[in-house]
């Protein structure tokens, strides 16, 4: 094992042991042996090098990458596993298969309010109770009648690691719809492929969540996500370590996923690539684009070398950009937007998305955060070139973060984030090429919170509420309009402030904008947590709010021990129908019931709801 | 002025103490600062992770902030401790520098401005509510806003009822210092309410009284009430409330803070107006700093009110790690590695003096390879019968040897009891009652991770039947246990998940020989889940000898995921019981929202109503953790609700 060998090398090294510890059915102590002290030692080791408070920076995939690695340190492994999964496994995809064929089902139907749920529920708790209950940061694409909604997915991690239905480890879930969205049936995981040794026996190769969805046609469907590979000879000596990109393709309409393909590859002992966004081009569905972060280790590449930013330095950022011309079979080289060296603890750059305007031009998107983490800009670049190069970074608008800064935890204690969510009017409407940024900014309501300078030694006292706000650029992204309060506090609002936060937005075939985001409106105490949705027809001039959600869910994180507890996604998307048939949005979200989060869904036409 | 006001309050929350302190900040610790925060750091070390389980949630807290202050973790996600203690605060904590000392002059206090009783938590009929956590919002949406962990007492038509709160802290310190910043203030981590119409509402005072502010400019005692209430009376005027850790700290200002000494016990307030006024603490029991005492207790004599008792653990590291002098306390393991003991204080004067501590079991543990093991008791609960005996029961930790026969591999758990008969002075022979089977993941150490991730403790209750059933008095002991109902579970320790049930056992020859233990309330017959969990049980006895168990239960969730509170009422001696619902709706459970604690607690009680007062009801109070903000709520407990 290389003495460099940093991150995700030990988690997998953990994976191993686990899954070796299932196969064999060796029923293990529960005091820590020796060897897990050593996989935590290099655990530490590896947040020294990369610099402190490293998996602060990261998405919420990559924290729970790094937070089911302590857990699985420190589980105290049962040797049996229940059954023969394989077969299991080819149960669960009949089972699902039929119902696809069956249609519509009572227990994944639209409710009387059109809520439907996306998951398996039946999936919760078949392993565990101490996980495989959560879904959650969803993604969707619409083409015709078929909807598929991707979403982190502890059972999927159930499912792989603990019954070890698949020889690699999946924590990307996945539920299809074939008749508008109004039933879904959930897969127990997407397929992570093979073992790269199946004769080792252990895990080597996962899947690992943050989904992002596109289709090209009803039957073709892509799902991007973070992938990690560590390829180990027969006695689980590790032999290389690889942060990855990948993308999943399904050619039947989301039923059957083919095993991934990388689509950006670097060396684990020196970077981790997050958070990715995944565009078709409209009016050439083979051309996809996939921007992410790479996150490197303190002075990798030459050009960030000098300085330190923290303590220990680093860690270094860079964005970057790959494309397909052949709906995502091959990719090229990654092409660099963005570069920040050697982050603060608080500083940040990330959270890209990317988006294709009705030119083939290619925008993309992201946050930069100060050193004290105070303050965001909301960064915006266009390539007119399908990605080779790009024009001039441009500050399109600001955010404060929301809650405390630094800490970044709403009430309810769990994360949340200033990305921006970016999309183009690519209709043939009056707006078409209008390009729209939207995300959460708090510097307009602060409350005074005793608590808050101690929690947040960089900000004052304050706790700050979020709103959901919308710039538009009339100029392919060359000029940006003030941000403008997509929904503002209702004048009847009776407590402190509400939270809004996790917006996703999108442009439907007559050009009409769709903004959804988690609110706390309807709650005083600013606690609970409704669903709602934003329309507008003018361009973001004015907007309709729609009401997603029947009943106020409360939040509640850090119940699933292989997801880090102050995870309640970082994203939800919206979706229009790519084909262009239908007008309206396909917003997905989560609702929490008593500390269960599952993934719902609600098709809202610009004029009403479903 | 106002800048001037928060420099000095920041000073005030450095010193008083970083249990609830609100602007702590590791760069600034005093001495004895430091000396506070390593103390609960060397709990931490000094324990095995099965032994770190017997601490009471309060100085789990502590040593949280040990933790965040010493040893800040990394960031949103990250992890810092053991599995079982870490307690999910996403944010780092400040190691560097104050957001209020640079910003104080914007920071004003909204204590004159709260909305008091605008929000209220939950629309729960029939509910009483004790606690005022909508005030406790209106201070922050981060921390402080947590109720947990109640004692109730009833005399009369009084009820008190004491609970570890969340804004206590901030109340206790902040408002007397903006009275006068010239003095420091004591800290109290609880709060107090009480009823002067047996329960029907109550009034909560915003803290219990800590003691009296020091001037800063002369040497003095800080006093610390920590979050263990537990609460007694005598008459329908004098109530008590014991609390533990306490922590009369003597300080002096020569230039900064410099601490003379730091000592640990457990205290007592006391009121005599029926719980609206309290005077000013003072230690039932008072040692070193070596010695963590945790967990008290307070039992009061029915038939002699003014006889009180308390028990309490005493955790002991005097005898390798000394961290300062002893002072004139003999070291009484003094070959081997720690000593942990269930010690008892006793008052016959209604709490004005108290006897020298009498040990219930005491354990003095050699080194293992992994810290100080063998056998050693936990928590300890006090029943007093009518006939003045003294039932002391306890969890005892018994450790499972390897093949070399000294090497501690494991540990399983016993309840046990011992009964004195002379007023506590010392106590009889040790009594098995049952092996506990624990709830959940069931990972042997003393508190088991349930669904939801939350980790209650394992705390047998025991009561006494003050009617004579022949020759003696029955004596009830209850517990979780989760015997009955084991399922597989691919990811607990041991591959099981079991669903816990209330259990009880029974004496009917005065402590000698205990019954099998059968659950109170079994799983109901039409139940669709593979189980539900019952936890954290209280116990009393009335007059008349009707029995009463409540218990947080899961059974209106086949999920297993929402709470509801429940009570079970036997009228012949704790053979048959019938269940009252004291929740009208389920909540979820929301443990990591106040990143200042836990949610949950470890106990909440049941108010018997006086002997001389038969007709009055049973009152519970108990913590609904949920939905909204966490709260103290209390109800009559009658048989049909």
């Amino acid at each position: 094992m290389s003495n460099n060998l940093r991150y995700l090398s030990v988690l997998f090294v953990w994976w191993f042991y686990f899954s070796a510890a299932l196969l064999s059915g060796r029923a293990q102590t529960h005091k820590p042996n020796q060897t897990k002290h050593v996989g935590i030692a290099h655990l530490q080791d590896m947040e020294t090098r990369f610099g402190p408070h490293f998996t602060s920076h990261l998405s919420a995939g990559g924290a729970n990458a790094f937070h089911i690695a302590q857990v699985l340190s420190r589980t105290r492994v049962n040797g049996k596993s229940l059954r023969p999964s394989r077969e299991l496994h080819q149960e669960m995809m009949a089972r699902a298969q039929s119902k696809l064929l069956a249609g519509p089902s009572e227990a994944g139907a639209a409710g009387a309010n059109g809520l439907v749920r996306v998951n398996d529920a039946s999936f919760d708790f078949d392993s565990t109770r101490f996980t495989g209950y959560t879904q959650s940061e969803t993604s969707s694409a619409w083409c015709g009648k078929n909807i598929v909604v991707g979403f982190n997915d502890s059972a999927a991690f159930a499912h792989t690691v603990l019954q070890h239905q698949a020889p690699a480890i999946s924590l990307n879930g996945v539920a299809v719809s074939h008749d508008n969205g109004q039933s879904f049936v959930g897969l127990p995981f997407v397929n992570p492929g093979p073992a790269l040794n199946p004769s080792s026996g252990f895990f080597d190769s996962q899947l690992a969540g943050d989904p992002s969805l596109v289709c090209t046609d009803p039957q073709q469907f892509v799902y991007a996500s973070i992938q990690t590979q560590i390829p180990v000879d027969s006695q689980g000596n590790v032999l290389a370590a690889f942060a990855e990109m990948a993308v999943s393709r399904s050619s039947d309409g989301g039923v059957t996923w083919d095993d991934p393909i990388t689509v950006a590859k670097k060396d684990l002992n020196f970077h981790f690539l997050d958070k990715e966004w995944l565009a078709v081009d409209p009016h050439h569905p083979n051309r996809m684009y996939l921007t992410y972060t790479d996150f490197q280790n303190h002075g990798t590449e030459s050009d960030c070398t000098g300085g330190s930013g923290d303590i220990g330095g680093g860690p270094d950022v860079a964005l970057e950009m790959v494309s397909s011309k052949d709906g995502g079979l091959t990719w090229g080289s990654p092409t660099r937007f963005g570069r920040r060296c050697a982050l603060t603890v608080f500083s940040n750059l990330t959270g890209t998305q990317v988006a294709v305007g009705p030119n083939g031009e290619v925008y993309v998107a992201y946050t930069w955060t100060d050193d004290g983490g105070r303050l965001a800009e909301i960064r915006f670049r266009r390539s007119d070139d399908a990605g080779q190069t790009f024009g001039p970074e441009i500050v399109a608008g600001t955010a404060v973060p929301a809650a405390t800064p630094v800490a970044g935890g709403l009430q309810g204690d769990f994360r949340t984030n200033a990305d921006p969510t970016l999309v183009v009017d690519n209709s043939s409407g009056p707006r078409r090429g209008m390009v729209y940024l939207v995300w959460t900014d708090a510097s307009r309501h602060s409350f005074q919170d005793v608590w808050g300078g101690f929690f947040d030694f960089n900000s004052d006292p304050t706790f700050s509420f979020g709103d959901i706000v919308t710039s538009r650029s009339l100029d392919r992204g060359n000029t940006w309009s003030a941000a403008k309060l997509v929904s503002p506090v209702p004048a009847n609002f009776q407590g402190a402030g509400r939270d809004q936060f996790m917006a996703g937005a999108a442009v439907d075939v007559q050009g009409t904008l769709g903004i959804c985001y988690s609110d706390r409106r309807n709650d005083p105490n600013n606690f609970l947590v409704d669903h709602y949705c934003s329309i507008s027809g003018d361009g973001g001039n004015t907007f309709r709010d729609i009401r997603e959600t029947p009943v106020s869910w409360t939040p509640n994180a850090g119940t699933d021990i292989v997801i880090n507890p102050a995870y309640m996604g970082d994203y939800d998307t919206v979706s229009t129908d790519a084909t262009g048939a239908r007008a309206g949005f396909f917003s997905t979200f989560q609702i929490v019931t008593h500390g269960n989060p599952d993934v719902f869904a609600l098709s809202v036409e610009a004029g009403k709801q479903h | 002025m106002r800048t001037s006001i928060y420099v000095l309050f920041l000073c005030l929350c450095l010193i008083t103490g970083f249990a609830g302190s609100p602007l702590l900040l590791a760069q600034e610790l005093t001495p004895f600062q430091r000396a506070q925060l390593q103390h609960y750091l060397a709990i931490e070390n000094h324990l095995t992770a099965e032994q770190r389980q017997l601490l009471s949630t309060s100085v789990r807290d502590s040593i949280k902030f040990a933790h965040e202050l010493l040893d800040p973790p990394d960031g949103p996600g990250d992890d810092d401790g053991n599995l079982l203690l870490d307690l999910h605060s996403p944010g780092g904590i400040s190691a560097n520098s104050s957001g209020l000392n640079r910003s104080s002059s914007m920071f004003s206090v909204p204590g004159t401005s709260v909305n008091r009783g605008a929000l209220l938590p939950l629309g729960q009929r029939g509910l009483v509510k004790i606690s005022q956590p909508e005030l406790e919002l209106q201070f922050s949406r981060l921390g402080g806003f947590s109720d947990i962990q109640s004692s109730t007492a009833r005399c009369g038509e009084n009820v008190v009822t004491a609970y570890r709160s969340g804004i206590a802290p901030t109340l206790s310190e902040l408002l007397p210092f903006l009275a006068n910043p010239n003095l420091f203030p004591a800290q109290s981590l609880l709060g107090v309410a009480y009823s002067t119409n047996g329960g029907q509402t109550f009034t909560a005072l915003p803290f219990l009284h800590a003691g009296p502010a020091v001037d800063f400019t002369q040497p003095g005692v800080i006093l610390e009430l920590g979050g263990n209430a537990s609460v007694g009376c005598s008459t329908s005027g004098r109530f008590y409330v014991v609390n533990s850790p306490f922590n009369p700290n003597q300080i002096t200002f020569p230039n900064g803070f410099e601490v003379d000494v730091l000592s640990f016990g457990a205290g007592i307030s006391i009121s005599e107006d029926g719980g609206q006024t309290w005077a000013d603490p003072v230690p039932v029991v008072l040692k070193n700093q070596n010695h963590t005492i945790d967990s008290a207790f307070l039992a009061t004599d029915p038939q002699h009110p003014n006889r009180l008792y308390v028990s309490y653990l005493d955790i002991d590291f005097s005898f390798f790690d000394p961290l300062v002098l002893p002072l004139d306390e003999p070291q009484l393991c003094p070959d081997t590695f720690m000593r942990i003991a269930s010690e008892v204080v006793s008052s016959v004067d209604g709490g004005r003096t108290w006897s020298h501590p009498a040990v219930i079991r005491e354990d003095c543990l050699p080194q293992q390879p992994s810290g100080a093991q063998g056998f050693h008791p936990a928590s300890t609960r006090l029943a007093i019968g009518a006939d003045g005996k003294v039932n002391a029961a306890y969890l005892l930790m018994v450790p499972v040897f390897g093949s070399d026969g000294t090497t501690v591999v494991d540990y399983h758990l016993e309840v046990h009891v011992r009964q004195s008969s002379n007023g506590a002075r010392s106590f009889g022979h040790d009594v098995k009652v049952s092996d506990l089977v624990q709830i959940g993941a069931g990972d042997h150490s003393l508190r088991s991770t349930l669904q939801g991730f939350f980790a209650p403790a394992d705390i047998p209750v025991i009561a006494v039947d003050p009617v004579s059933h022949g020759k003696s008095q029955n004596l009830y002991i209850a517990w979780a246990d989760g015997r009955d109902n084991p399922q597989p579970d691919l990811a607990a320790p041991f591959g099981t998940y079991n669903y816990g049930d209330i259990v009880l056992s029974r004496s009917t020859d005065g402590g000698m020989t205990w019954s099998p233990p059968g659950a109170v309330s079994p799983t109901p017959a039409g139940f669709k889940g593979a189980g539900r969990d019952q936890f954290l049980p209280s116990i009393a006895v009335n007059a008349r000898g009707t029995v009463v168990l409540c218990y947080y239960d899961r059974r209106n969730d086949p999920a297993n995921n929402a709470f509801d509170r429940y009570c079970s009422i036997s009228e012949n001696q704790a053979r048959t019981f019938h269940d009252v619902r004291q929740s009208s709706k389920t909540w979820t459970f929301g443990q990591s929202w106040d990143r200042l604690g836990s949610w949950l607690g470890d106990y909440d009680t049941i108010a018997p109503p006086s002997i001389q007062d038969n007709s009055a009801d049973f009152f519970g109070s108990f913590g609904i953790s949920g939905d909204d903000v966490t709260g103290i709520f209390g109800r009559s407990i009658q048989r049909e609700q």
